[in-house]
């Protein structure tokens, strides 16, 4: 028998393997431009030779980047709703009823599927309080949620909310643990419109 | 390429139809695509008096969209087998996608409505897609059974429609 007892990121961590996906998917491009100067003999050669450099300096920045959204990120089932904590200078606080939440989707993209990893996601029926529409500020810019990070979204932004990088049977066994707090969770005013 | 059967699939099947359909959609794309190629190719051999590969150029072109039309095909059929829904007991479960694979779980009290809809290819083929929302804007894409004929999509709809209500009688008795 399943509880919600226990169900937190250390039950069910984000695996370390998932720290790697940005850099893997930049894999292909570095590739060609290490290639250039085989192909183009134009190409500068001082510019070759500091590409490791620069390449080190970004792939750094990634993993940290992706390293601190995992270690800020947390979340734990209780017995009437699913509580996340995240952020890494600006920090966040949502409980989400179970009654409330409308659908639960587990997807892999294709890098997904060569880690072994799965993204878990649920959906209230919120615009999302704090990100409207996942457009976030930063430095007085207006970002699109989608565009601001190399690193994929953990965590709630609008009215999703995102485990990426969990194993697959974690992420089903998330699911089922999840669905069953939904019914035995219902909201007493029915939300279906039918 | 097994299919992904559930006991819904197996009462209410996806129609093979459904298969040359997306082909056909992905043919006259890449038919274009080639079709501008190949003018563009045409032109090129003509302007440089290359008239002797110009045959050659049209044989190649009829290859290349063959080869895409097969590729696409094999894909579609892929796709079509491994397309699993299934209405449980509690809930809606509609997965797709052969590479990247895409699952969606709705609640019978979340449902807000049942619609149902044809493109213009869907009508040749008479082929229906069952879309069901709940509050979210993202489940009108993601949950939506598509390329059932009449029979399949007049099933859905009602035992859809049934179940919700049923669902949504119980929980007011409760």
């Amino acid at each position: 028998m399943m509880s919600w007892d226990g169900i937190t990121e250390r039950t069910y961590p984000i695996q370390t393997s998932w720290l790697f996906k940005p850099i893997a998917s930049l894999i292909l491009p570095f590739v060609w431009v290490f290639s250039l100067p085989f192909h183009d003999h134009k190409f500068p050669v001082v510019v070759f030779f500091m590409f490791p450099g620069v390449l080190l300096v970004f792939f750094a920045i990634q993993i940290t980047t992706a390293y601190l959204r995992r270690i800020t990120f947390h979340f734990s089932l209780n017995e009437k709703y699913i509580t996340v904590r995240q952020g890494i200078i600006k920090k966040q606080e949502k409980h989400v009823p179970y009654g409330v939440i409308q659908h639960v989707i587990i997807q892999q993209d294709v890098l997904d599927r060569f880690l072994g990893l799965a993204t878990f996601a649920l959906e209230n029926a919120t615009r999302g309080a704090g990100n409207e529409d996942g457009t976030q500020m930063i430095f007085g810019f207006k970002i699109k949620g989608n565009r601001r990070q190399q690193v994929e979204t953990i965590g709630f932004m609008g009215n999703r909310l995102r485990i990426p990088g969990l194993s697959v049977a974690n992420a089903h066994g998330l699911k089922d643990a999840l669905l069953k707090m939904m019914k035995e969770n219902p909201l007493e005013d029915n939300q279906s419109g039918l | 390429m097994e299919i992904a059967w559930s006991k819904t699939r197996k009462s209410f099947p996806l129609s093979d139809k459904k298969i040359i359909k997306k082909t056909l959609i992905n043919g006259l794309g890449w038919a274009a695509l080639i079709l501008v190629g190949h003018v563009a190719a045409w032109f090129t051999l003509k302007s440089n008096g290359a008239d002797r590969w110009l045959l050659p150029a049209t044989a190649a072109a009829m290859l290349i969209l063959a080869i895409f039309l097969n590729l696409s095909y094999q894909f579609q059929k892929w796709y079509f087998a491994v397309y699993f829904y299934d209405l449980t007991d509690d809930y809606v479960v509609i997965r797709k996608g052969p590479i990247t694979p895409h699952e969606i779980t709705i609640p019978y009290e979340r449902i807000q409505d049942v619609y149902v809809d044809q493109d213009l290819l869907d009508r040749f083929f008479g082929l229906y897609d069952v879309h069901l929302s709940s509050a979210t804007a993202s489940s009108g894409l993601e949950a939506h059974i598509d390329g059932v004929d009449k029979v399949g999509m007049e099933g859905l709809r009602e035992i859809l429609l049934e179940t919700v209500k049923n669902r949504i009688s119980k929980a007011k008795k409760v």
